[in-house]
């Protein structure tokens, strides 16, 4: 008695078994990376940089407040600096890159560039000399206590930002076991290529044909964007590394957008895993049932 | 003996799967946060480290984490923290002044039933108005202080009499004061303690309670006398020394031979030189006779958020049980008495001594935009003291107005 179409009922459901584990376990060794890449393209190093801003602003506005030339009017870049200085925090703030403790420590600092504030504009104000250096002394004391803390919130900040960028080694044995999967599925989708081939004396099954090249081409590509994922986010954390001054935080900012320009769209291509699974599953089906159905029908009679 | 079907291995294998899975995800969730409390004081230091390991015990029982921030800019972060509505869950205030106005705008969140009523004595607990003109409890002491105290090494005679320079001789020269008043957003406040501990000292504690509560007039002679007698024991409006003292940090090392006015939070400092302290009614000149009149500190801490997580912290802080930093009043908590160290017991007793009458801080009952200006006072008055009646109407022309009250100054 004729064993092909028991055969071809296991090779299907082996099929369908590798295909659906296949799809769940690249779906999340994808997820693993690029879940991190939109938070630190949007999220984190916006944070970081607007926390380089408030603290180059500072150090101007006291620069601008410090200066020995009085007939100088500095005023007004002491406003703006200041106004700078806000206005990062508040990015810094919205940016939410290490959660409750980060939005705490951004408030205190809020409260302390008030004082800082309050302290240099008594020093502007002030006519005694005596007093005037103790105010700007109050003032720069302020200044270290805020720029102290701006540096260990940068710090937890690139903590976060060198997580989102690390590829331990679970996700390591996730991306393994996704492709030793995929090599299994391409393999055994070429042996029941040829089993069929062998036994039913057909050509080459399109369906099947078609689930092997979706299956090698989709881990490739997956492979290759996250390969690319990657490698930017360890281009934009090296870009990060260091406290950068005011004139180069614009281009840091652009560097960085640059390398995560397509963060948004391979974050994306992880719901198209499922699709693929799917479709994927839809060929096998597609190649195999209708000749298990023939030999269905075959067997009563 | 049978080899295990490939189906058996199977099953085990995902059932020790699920086994791990479960054990990985029971460790993590023994492990992680159930919830958090944020707390906003104005300690640093030492301080904070002190606070933060009393509250190790809390975090490991109730698995709530407390995030910690410490500011000397506390009035202007609480202020912008509230105008905001993202105020912390428990805010430690040194004083109640500011939390009397908070509780007066319905800020606070009452702590009546959060622990026990008889626990602290009135003058560390008192009910004070709510919104609705409701007296309840707001605030419960974290941590005390004892001030009206002269601090000087172990090898300063306290009369004299051993041919050196004796306590109240020294504190005759400007030169062997050790003052230094700066101290970030609350640079000045050293002064400030020096005059109010002076008029209490120099006129007795209903003078000081009334002038403190805004019922005494800042340009009244007895308080003019009280900054007068500070400007000459310090040597204000000597200008190189003045400079010197408006910069320095108040937690500055002292020089040997020298004198502070300083409160019970320097002990540990001048332990290290086998210090000692005095009354300060032994060294001010005219104050009146004994030893019976304190001024005192105490950050206290109130809810701002009525969490879950904020009443188990108060509940918490008011366990007798709680080892708080230096110095508790909670009459539950073990006495004084069993204070290892011989000069914190003394400290401890006298704040808990029933015969004593304790004042509270008074720039740290009066509203905030007056202590700040009463601050600012007093770095001018260093440097200019020739100027102190146009400082005084200043100071009397902010404090106009009705505010909340509360008592000042009680036994306990």
């Amino acid at each position: 008695m004729s064993t092909t179409g028991r055969d071809l009922a296991r090779r299907l459901w082996l099929l369908l078994t590798l295909g659906a584990v296949t799809t769940l376990v690249l779906f999340g060794a994808y997820r693993g990376v690029h879940d991190d890449t939109v938070p630190l393209a949007s999220s984190s190093t916006p944070g970081i940089l607007a926390v380089d801003t408030a603290k180059n602003a500072l150090q101007r506005a006291h620069a601008a407040v410090d200066s020995n030339e009085t007939a100088k009017d500095t005023t007004g870049e002491f406003h703006t600096q200041m106004s700078v200085a806000h206005q990062s925090i508040a990015v810094a703030a919205s940016a939410n890159v290490t959660g409750l403790a980060d939005r705490h420590t951004l408030q205190t600092v809020t409260g302390l560039i008030t004082v800082y504030s309050t302290w240099a504009e008594r020093a502007g104000r002030e006519t005694d000399p005596l007093l005037r250096g103790a105010y700007l002394h109050y003032a720069e004391q302020g200044r270290d206590d805020i720029i102290a803390r701006l540096d260990a919130l940068r710090h937890e900040q690139m903590a976060v930002a060198r997580e989102q960028a690390s590829f331990p080694w679970p996700l390591r044995l996730v991306w393994g076991a996704a492709l030793a999967l995929c090599v299994v599925l391409c393999a055994v989708l070429v042996e029941t290529q040829r089993f069929v081939r062998h036994r039913l004396r057909s050509a080459v099954h399109p369906p099947l044909l078609a689930a092997t090249f979706l299956c090698a081409s989709g881990a490739a590509v997956l492979g290759w964007f996250t390969v690319r994922a990657h490698a930017a986010m360890g281009d934009s954390l090296a870009e990060l590394h260091v406290a950068r001054p005011a004139s180069e935080i614009p281009e840091t900012g652009a560097d960085v957008k640059r390398y995560m320009a397509d963060a948004g769209f391979w974050a994306a291509l992880s719901e198209w895993v499922f699709v693929g699974g799917v479709v994927l599953m839809v060929l096998m089906l597609a190649g195999l049932w209708p000749r298990i159905s023939e030999y269905r029908f075959k067997v009563p009679r | 003996m049978r080899r295990p079907r490939l189906r058996t291995l199977g099953v085990v294998s995902v059932c020790l799967t699920l086994l791990a899975a479960g054990a990985v995800a029971g460790v993590h969730w023994a492990r992680g946060w159930t919830g958090s409390v944020t707390v906003l004081a104005n300690w640093g230091g030492s301080e904070k480290e002190q606070f933060e390991r009393a509250v190790e015990r809390f975090e490991a029982e109730h698995r709530i984490d407390v995030v910690y921030q410490g500011s000397s800019a506390l009035s202007q972060v609480l202020a912008a923290d509230l105008a905001s509505g993202t105020q912390p869950d428990v805010v430690v205030l040194p004083g109640p002044g500011e939390l009397t106005v908070y509780a007066a705008e319905g800020r606070l969140k009452p702590l009546d039933g959060l622990f026990e009523a008889g626990a602290y004595d009135d003058v560390w607990t008192p009910k004070v108005a709510g919104e609705d003109g409701q007296k309840r409890t707001y605030w419960l002491p974290v941590k005390t202080g004892l001030k009206s105290m002269v601090w000087h090494a172990g090898d300063l005679p306290k009369d004299g009499t051993t041919g050196g320079a004796g306590i109240a001789r020294t504190a005759g020269e400007p030169d062997r004061w050790c003052l230094a008043m700066e101290s970030g957003a609350t640079s000045g406040w050293p002064g400030t303690d020096w005059v109010e501990d002076i008029l209490l000292q120099q006129a007795g504690p209903q003078v000081y309670e009334q002038w403190a509560t805004g019922g005494l007039s800042w340009t009244d002679a007895r308080v003019r006398k009280a900054w007068q007698t500070w400007g000459e024991m310090v040597g204000a409006g000597d200008r190189t020394r003045v400079g010197r003292i408006l910069k320095d940090d108040f937690g500055q090392d002292c020089p040997r031979g020298s004198a502070e006015h300083q409160g019970s939070f320097r002990a540990s400092h001048w332990q290290g030189v086998e210090g000692d302290f005095v009354h300060s009614a032994e060294v001010i000149p005219g104050a009146r006779a004994g030893s019976d009149r304190w001024e005192v500190s105490g950050d206290l801490a109130a809810m701002l958020n009525a969490t879950d997580e904020a009443r188990k912290l108060i509940r918490f802080l008011a366990d007798p049980g709680t080892r708080l930093p230096d110095f508790t009043v909670n009459k539950k908590a073990p006495a004084p008495e069993s204070h290892g160290d011989p000069l914190k017991r003394r400290i401890g007793s006298i704040l808990r001594d029933s015969e004593r009458q304790l004042c509270w801080d008074a720039s740290d009952v009066m509203p905030p935009a007056l202590r700040d200006a009463f601050h600012q006072a007093v770095l001018r008055f260093l440097v200019a003291p020739g100027e102190l009646e146009g400082r005084l109407q200043a100071l009397e022309a902010l404090s106009d107005g009705g505010r909340p009250t509360l008592p000042v100054c009680g036994t306990t």
